[in-house]
């Protein structure tokens, strides 16, 4: 790819950012005059203070976390499809947001049961406490599937593993819901809708520094990753210590899976479709350009969702999920076709 | 000069578990190849001629004995020295969408740089060789996935001797390819033998074809030891035909 195309396409990538980071700010459920929102956040006064509650106690810790949701997922998914081989993995595959789910069935089943409250009562300490039992859950899956790394040779087998966990975390999963009473199994479905409103101002920070490190550590596995584009084998004669670098990959990707999950949910199909669409779009499998090109798409898609989840008129706003989804599989198509016709007529 | 040494070397499948025990492919290999020939194993299926190209690669544990390349023992190199000493071409298909062929052969520089895999004009200059030398230069731009079973074959050629390795082993490097095609490469294999000085190990099932353009045959068949010779010494005293099983005669 020409320097020339590469500052477009990144320019192009940043505009579109910028603009629906104000469109995020701007617009939501509740109607507020731009005017008034300009000064809410360069002039503040006393007479806007429900205006100035909506935009930096809702809006705003929101935008954060779609920003950080949406690079964080796409970049795992990218380093797992490259890892993999294969276009269809995503952050889920390993397993990882179903132990996530898991640890969060586990904690509505046992304060439901056992100290017979619902979490969903207990307001902010409830929400962090199914952050944190989402987090335990997707740990102890990233730890299981780190050890079973070091024991199996193929890269294959490793999917399989991760892909039985998820089976195994999902069932149960439903066992504990088949349990559970019926105010925690409300609030289970809509954790697992996925939000990007579910971080509280105080958390934030955190969860913004755990995926920038992510963020910045994937970038430091850019040639791991294009010697594994050509095969185990060709990347073990270019010098790559395979099992060492298949750790690390799956380190960084579990790790970015489970914290997003633990704050946002299991949010699906941006790990998914935005390394195809940064693929297609940069033309190229260089991860040097991808895993930036991937970030950019998906904080693109992720403020897309969120504006459009949050349209006016919606009462609350809409589940992630199904956003994601609705918005993520037609595109995805789209690029398929279009790639396939390209295919067609070059050859 | 000695290039590879194989000193009784075991090649097989090691049982871990609770029963250890191993599956020897032949018996051990006593085998040399000096710098500037070209080498042909050959043998029939199953012989375990994919598996002793993995073992020298090192991407397969020996069950025992040594492998010698330039000297120096494979055990004490690093994955990183390696690459430096040897370069492999196998039947891997590489099925990625958007590399090209200058990418690809590119590769072969990864030892020599930095994460950042920024190439310097120097690293440039010998990707453009390589390419010329295998004739690919007009393909630079192609998409590697786009072109024939023969000129992706090259481009994994190219990208061996962008490498720069003084040892190149190719498994199978003319299984997919057309008679005109597996000439041609045959040719430009042992043009590069001559003209560089490169050593080759290859393996291929068709005898005739390689033949004449090898300095050595490397026997391979079950149970049976590997044996070295030019060709025309191992049908004269009828070996080919004790390990392929049926005569052969030119």
């Amino acid at each position: 790819m020409s320097g020339r195309r590469l500052f477009i396409s990144f320019s192009l990538l940043v505009i579109g950012i910028v603009l629906l980071l104000i469109a995020n700010v701007l617009w939501g459920s509740v109607l507020i005059a731009p005017k008034a929102i300009f000064e809410v956040l360069f002039f503040p006064h006393d007479s806007l203070k429900g205006e100035s509650l909506i935009v930096w106690e809702y809006r705003m810790p929101q935008l954060i976390v779609a920003v950080f949701a949406g690079a964080g997922l796409a970049v795992a998914g990218l380093l797992l499809q490259t890892l993999f081989r294969n276009p269809l993995a995503d952050p889920s595959i390993l397993g990882i947001s179903s132990g996530a789910s898991f640890g969060v069935a586990l904690l509505l089943f046992v304060t439901g049961t056992f100290a017979g409250t619902a979490v969903s009562a207990l307001g902010w300490i409830g929400t962090l406490g199914i952050s944190l039992s989402a987090l335990a859950g997707a740990i102890v899956v990233l730890i299981f599937l780190m050890a079973v790394s070091s024991k199996v040779s193929h890269i294959v087998s490793l999917l399989i593993v991760g892909i039985m966990i998820a089976y195994l975390a999902g069932a149960l999963t439903g066992l504990l819901r088949f349990y559970s009473r019926k105010e925690d199994i409300q609030a289970f479905v809509i954790w697992g809708m996925g939000t990007f409103s579910g971080v509280s101002r105080s958390q934030i920070p955190y969860f913004v520094l755990a995926v920038s490190i992510g963020l910045v550590s994937s970038i430091f596995l850019a040639k791991p990753l294009n010697m594994l584009l050509l095969g185990e084998q060709y990347a073990v004669n270019l010098g790559l210590n395979t099992r060492y670098a298949t750790r690390l990959i799956i380190l960084l990707a579990g790790f970015l899976t489970a914290i997003i999950t633990a704050y946002a949910g299991p949010i699906a199909f941006i790990g998914l479709a935005v390394p195809h669409i940064a693929r297609n779009l940069f033309k190229t499998s260089d991860h040097l350009i991808l895993i930036p090109a991937s970030i950019g798409t998906g904080v693109i898609l992720a403020l897309f969702c969120n504006l459009i989840a949050r349209l006016p008129g919606i009462e609350g706003s809409l589940p992630i999920n199904a956003v994601t989804s609705l918005i993520g599989a037609p595109f995805v198509i789209a690029v398929i076709l279009r790639q396939h016709r390209s295919n067609t007529l070059s050859s | 000069m000695e290039m590879l040494r194989l000193k009784q070397l075991q090649i097989g499948y090691a049982n871990q578990g609770k029963h250890k025990s191993s599956i020897s492919l032949t018996p051990p290999i006593e085998a040399v190849v000096y710098k500037g020939e070209m080498v042909a194993l050959t043998g029939p299926n199953g012989a375990g001629k994919s598996t002793l190209f993995r073992t020298i690669a090192g991407l397969h544990k020996a069950l025992g004995g040594s492998i010698e390349i330039d000297g120096k023992s494979l055990n004490t190199l690093s994955l990183r020295q390696m690459s430096k000493l040897l370069s492999v071409v196998f039947t891997d298909r590489i099925s990625d969408a958007y590399l090209n062929v200058f990418d690809v052969v590119a590769t072969g520089r990864y030892p020599y740089i930095n994460q950042w895999m920024k190439m310097s004009r120097t690293d440039r200059q010998i990707v453009h060789q390589s390419m010329e030398m295998t004739g690919i230069t007009q393909f630079a731009s192609k998409l590697f996935k786009n072109l024939s079973d023969g000129e992706q074959q090259k481009v994994l050629i190219a990208k061996a001797l962008a490498q720069q390795t003084p040892l190149i082993i190719l498994d199978e490097p003319a299984a997919f390819l057309d008679y005109p095609s597996k000439l041609n490469l045959l040719k430009l294999l042992k043009q590069l033998c001559d003209e560089t000085q490169k050593t080759i190990l290859l393996s291929s099932h068709d005898l005739e074809m390689i033949f004449r353009h090898v300095d050595k045959l490397w026997l391979m068949a079950p149970n049976l030891p590997l044996i070295a010779g030019s060709p025309i010494q191992l049908i004269d005293n009828k070996t080919i035909e004790k390990y392929f099983g049926v005569a052969y005669e030119l």
